[in-house]
């Protein structure tokens, strides 16, 4: 790409990028900016937390993943809820949010609930009674059991935002999305480097997927055609903070 | 009269004559094997390519049969070959016998590719010889009529079986040869080898061993009668002291091909083969029919050049290691090796293709593409003179193969745990199983393993009241004949060359191939690249299909793709050494390569045999340090990995480091040349630096990914196949990433580390190498680059550069970006 290129592309930036000051927020490593006129706090673990409101998000936590696929005889690590709960846990206990919002695909199936271990289901079930939680339906999972406690939704609408499972092409409000599980890749000397990676344009943010044993899917994929405009940057999950990078750099190289 | 004698008369009759008839006689070592097999002993044959040593396996089984009752019977004999392409060559080469003597013998072969209903009908109707590969035997033992089918079985061949028990394909093929074994005592096995370096090891590979003492086949060796007639070819041009593709040589490689019947040209790498090719059409004024064969072509693109060199329509062929074994090409009488071979049994190998004649001299050219490879062709001529082999040692039975065979015994009919066990540990490589890890292995099969017992409602196989283990549901059965194997590919992506009409997306097209997809994901749409014999520009990935269409530039814009890349042996490393030390010897090389040595000697230093040279000196505004261990490219990497590491721990800030079969160069931005080299080499790298970078290295994770796959963790091949290969491989990382923290003992961590162990020779070839050099590292401090140095000074910037962290790259790229945008 030609440095021309890549001034003009800076001067199309979100201008939210533009003007983040931290890349900390209580401790947690991250990026802290600015979506329609509200602060956020993106965590390098793959969360969303709107700081006024006090409200967390994540998405994709596919629990029960690998007693889904056990029950075909390929017998994953059977740790994967327990992980992705004790995680959220943390997160929360930092944070200390009041609300929460699950964006879908909570659970990988619908009889996922039923498989929980005693130990996972304790801890579920102690985290829907700390916040507000809000189950929004996914593909995987439209009709989870009431009895996890909770509000259920197709999709919620918080001026100027709204939440839902699947990105949409047009939205009228600012989309905070999940279901592609996002991850980038960057050929950088000859050495391909692939993370998982939140994708944010000027009407939209698609969260990575939060469980344990969820792989990523590329943004070159044709999934991700229908939501990348030029101005899209890909925030890359490094190890000790989140990598801001031109989107349309991850599918070029 | 003599046993030998009656054979002569007698029985044998139809086959003198029929050998007669063709000229040839009998030869000796075949006789010896019909003797016997008559005293039902089992052999292992060792004889140099063309010594008829397939016959030699084949002869009892036909005389056998060609006196045998007519009316129902079973299968006689199994042969059991590491490719498809072997069987379909043997079975063409018995039908003539068969049909010009008019056995009463059937011959067929059963590969992946037999259609399903000769496959039904060759249960029902066994044929006398069935030919196949191990996949297809595993496959056999687990079905439901293993046992009807393999009751009258006698004898069992095995073709190259050194270079099958190197592998994990070895591994499997042990554990089901100890079935048969079990299933027919009185199995003779015939095992057949080109030379290795210890044939006892093999012929116990065949026996099931016992607790007192070992079981070994009888041996009987053949040797070679005319030494081939290797050279290294003298070229005109100047020699590069760097590069790959020895275009230095073209001119010389297209007259040897005019000047002989039908020439093999063998590389090292498909990227090789596929220049080579373009580069000889492009000076072939003549238009001689020459041929292009490699492991990524289209499976009917090899069979048609296959065929069109045994009908003698070509007149060469390029190719790689896909041409390697013992395909009996009859006319070849020119062998080429185009860049080292890399290991002296290899070049033994290549050569035995050109001449397939027992008596009479093969005849091969040997081009070094670059100095050090000289150095290595020169050592590699001595040693297949002198007769000495490089074959690497037999290992340990893979820990993943055997959860396969547990699953493929279950998929048969309920077993036993401890009748399995013995049978298991009666093979070779799995003699010293300990049996806790034999449990863990059942329990990983019945439900994972876990030490968190989530999974014993879904188990797969389950302990009846009887004792015995039984598969809960049949289809798992249908998943195990879905995955059976030991051959992970790298994920591949189908080429079709499309029909490409504007603005329409490409769809359809003929299949040129396959290609590995990390290779094609490095390219944009409109980048062009060598592919089949043509320049070839991708126009769109979609579902696992690179879509492509005919370039109209002749110069490809990407150069190359990577693809069997083999090591330098440990043994030919060696050889090299000592010819570097050994100044009395240069005489023998190219004025050019003894030059740049006397060059070296005046300029820097050269090693002795035990001594290990570095080379300080800057450039360019950078700090160069170079090593010279000779000890192959793995092994190189790995070493650049833990020198930078420990580097950067002493704050020098290394840049990056690029390895070769020979040197290693690290550079940064400070002078290495007061560091103390004895403690920077001192064996203590490997330890806890080492396994601290292993834990996290993509080696160990790719390598925990083979496991989970062959052991079954994983399946490859699901009912509902929608996993691409990328996606395998992010979740096999969180897989290992979790089962390390939450179940650091389960069975299948054990198996990849092993593996490691096991299979990364680099490393205990890097840890003999420190111990050697130790208390005799020469350090040079130089105010400019040595002539040694200036090989490896061309790969900076043509080899992907190792050494920065994934994160200081992000860094990097991110970095960069606000840099240049902001200034």
């Amino acid at each position: 790409m030609k440095l021309q290129d890549k001034m003009k592309r800076k001067a199309e930036c979100l201008p939210a990028l533009e003007k983040r000051q931290e890349n900390q927020f209580k401790g947690q490593n991250g990026i802290r900016l600015c979506l329609a006129n509200h602060e956020v706090f993106l965590g390098l673990s793959g969360y969303v937390y709107f700081i006024e409101q006090r409200l967390l998000i994540v998405s994709d936590l596919h629990l029960e993943k690998a007693s889904f696929y056990a029950k075909s005889g390929q017998f994953l690590p059977p740790y994967d809820s327990e992980v992705t709960l004790l995680r959220l846990r943390e997160i929360s206990r930092i944070l200390e949010p009041e609300n929460i919002i699950s964006l879908g695909d909570s659970f990988h199936d619908e009889e996922g609930p039923l498989r929980l271990s005693n130990k996972s289901r304790r801890l579920l079930h102690e985290l829907v009674g700390e916040m507000n939680w809000t189950w929004i339906s996914g593909n995987h999972d439209a009709n989870l059991p009431e009895s996890l406690g909770g509000a259920f939704m197709d999709k919620k609408t918080l001026a100027p935002f709204i939440f839902r499972h699947e990105p949409t092409k047009s939205p009228n409000s600012f989309e905070i999305a999940g279901h592609l599980h996002p991850s980038a890749h960057l050929t950088i000397r000859g050495r391909r480097v692939r993370k998982p990676c939140f994708i944010l344009s000027k009407t939209r943010l698609i969260l990575p997927a939060f469980g344990a044993l969820t792989g990523g899917l590329d943004v070159s994929d044709e999934a991700f055609a229908p939501f990348i405009t030029p101005s899209c940057h890909a925030l890359l999950m490094g190890e000790a903070k989140l990598y801001s990078i031109p989107l349309l750099d991850c599918i070029s190289t | 009269m003599t046993y030998t004698d009656i054979l002569l008369e007698k029985i044998l009759q139809p086959f003198i004559a029929w050998f007669e008839n063709k000229g040839w006689r009998l030869r000796t070592h075949q006789i010896t094997l019909l003797e016997k097999a008559r005293q039902n002993r089992s052999v292992l044959l060792i004889a140099p390519t063309g010594a008829g040593k397939t016959l030699a396996g084949f002869l009892p089984s036909l005389v056998s049969l060609s006196h045998h009752k007519k009316g129902k019977r079973g299968l006689h004999t199994l042969y059991i070959s590491p490719l498809k392409s072997l069987t379909v060559d043997i079975e063409r080469n018995l039908l003539k016998p068969i049909e010009e003597m008019a056995l009463p013998v059937k011959v067929e072969a059963r590969t992946g590719d037999t259609p399903s209903s000769k496959r039904r009908r060759q249960i029902l109707s066994p044929p006398d010889i069935l030919l196949t590969t191990p996949e297809q035997l595993a496959l056999l033992l687990a079905s439901k009529e293993a046992n009807s089918f393999f009751s009258d079985l006698q004898r069992v061949i095995i073709d190259e079986i050194h270079i099958m028990v190197t592998s994990k394909r070895g591994h499997l093929l042990a554990l089901n040869v100890a079935r048969l074994h079990k299933m027919q005592p009185s199995l003779a096995m015939v095992g057949l080898s080109a030379t290795v370096s210890n044939p006892e090891n093999l012929a116990q590979w065949l026996m099931p061993q016992k607790a007192g003492g070992a079981m070994q086949a009888d041996l009987v060796i053949v040797e070679e009668v005319t030494k081939p007639h290797i050279s290294i070819l003298e070229t005109s041009n100047r020699l590069p002291w760097a590069g790959h593709m020895g275009h230095h040589a073209h001119d010389d490689i297209y007259k040897a091909i005019k000047s002989h019947r039908l020439t093999l040209v063998f590389v090292n790498t498909r990227a090789q083969a596929e220049r080579l090719f373009n580069d000889i059409w492009h000076i072939n004024a003549d238009n001689l029919a020459i041929a292009l064969h490699h492991g990524s072509l289209d499976v009917s693109q090899r069979r048609r050049v296959e065929a069109a060199m045994s009908s003698g329509a070509l007149k060469a062929v390029i190719c790689t290691a896909t041409l390697d074994m013992g395909i009996d090409w009859g006319n070849v009488d020119l062998v080429i090796t185009v860049g080292a071979p890399k290991g002296a049994s290899r070049l033994a190998q290549r050569i035995g293709r050109a001449n397939h004649r027992f008596d009479e001299p093969s005849k091969a050219y040997l081009i070094p593409v670059n100095c050090f490879e000289v150095l290595e062709c020169m050592a590699a001529l001595d040693a297949n003179y002198l007769g000495d082999q490089d074959t690497p040692p037999l290992q340990k039975g893979a820990l993943d193969v055997l959860a396969q065979h547990v699953l493929a015994t279950a998929c048969h009919g309920p077993f036993h745990a401890d009748e399995l066990f013995d049978e298991v540990r009666s093979c070779l490589s799995y003699q010293y199983l300990e049996p806790v890890i034999f449990e863990k292995i059942i329990d990983f099969v019945a439900h994972g393993g876990y030490a968190l017992k989530a999974y014993e409602r879904f188990q797969k196989i389950k302990k009846m009241p009887n004792g015995r283990y039984r598969l809960t549901h049949p289809h798992f059965a249908q998943h195990y004949n879905l995955n059976v194997g030991t051959i992970i590919e790298n994920s591949m992506l189908t080429i079709r060359l499309a029909r490409v009409k504007k603005g329409q997306t490409p769809r359809g097209g003929k299949v040129l191939g396959k290609v590995e997809d990390y290779f094609l994901e490095s390219l944009s749409p409109g980048d062009t690249f060598l592919f089949a014999g043509q320049v070839l520009k991708l126009e769109a990935i979609r579902d696992m299909e690179a879509y492509v269409s005919k370039a109209a530039s002749s110069t490809p814009k990407v150069p190359s793709y990577l693809g069997g890349k083999f090591p330098l042996s440990t043994y030919l490393a060696d050889k090299v050494r000592v010819l570097l030390s050994n100044e009395e010897e240069w005489h023998r090389l190219p004025d050019q390569v003894s030059k740049w040595l006397f060059l070296q000697k005046e300029k820097s230093f050269l090693p002795t045999k035990n001594e290990l040279l570095i080379e300080t000196f800057p450039r360019a505004k950078k700090h160069y340090l170079v090593v010279y261990p000779f000890e192959g490219r793995l092994a190189h990497q790995t070493l650049g990995m833990l020198l930078t590491r420990r580097l950067e721990h002493m704050g020098l800030k290394p840049l990056g480091f690029v390895a070769t079969d020979y040197v290693l160069a690290i550079w940064g931005l400070e002078d290495m040349a007061s560091l103390d080299f004895q403690r920077l080499f001192h064996e203590d790298l490997l330890g806890d630096d080492l396994e601290e970078w292993l834990v996290n290295s993509a080696l160990l994770k790719r390598t925990f990914k083979n496991c989970a796959l062959i052991s079954g963790l994983i399946e490859k091949n699901h009912i509902n196949r929608q996993k691409t290969g990328r996606q395998i491989t992010f979740s096999s990382d969180l897989i290992y990433d979790v089962l390390r923290e939450h179940d650091p003992t389960h069975i299948l961590l054990k198996a990849t580390y092993e593996d490691a162990a096991e299979g990364l020779l680099d490393i205990r070839r890097l840890s003999d190498m420190l111990s050697r050099v130790r208390g005799q590292i020469v350090h040079k401090a130089l105010n400019r680059i040595s002539p040694l140095a200036v090989p490896i000074m061309l790969e900076v910037g043509r080899e992907p550069i190792y050494g920065a962290s994934t994160e200081a790259l992000l860094e990097e790229a991110s970095q960069e970006l606000l840099y240049e945008a902001t200034r």
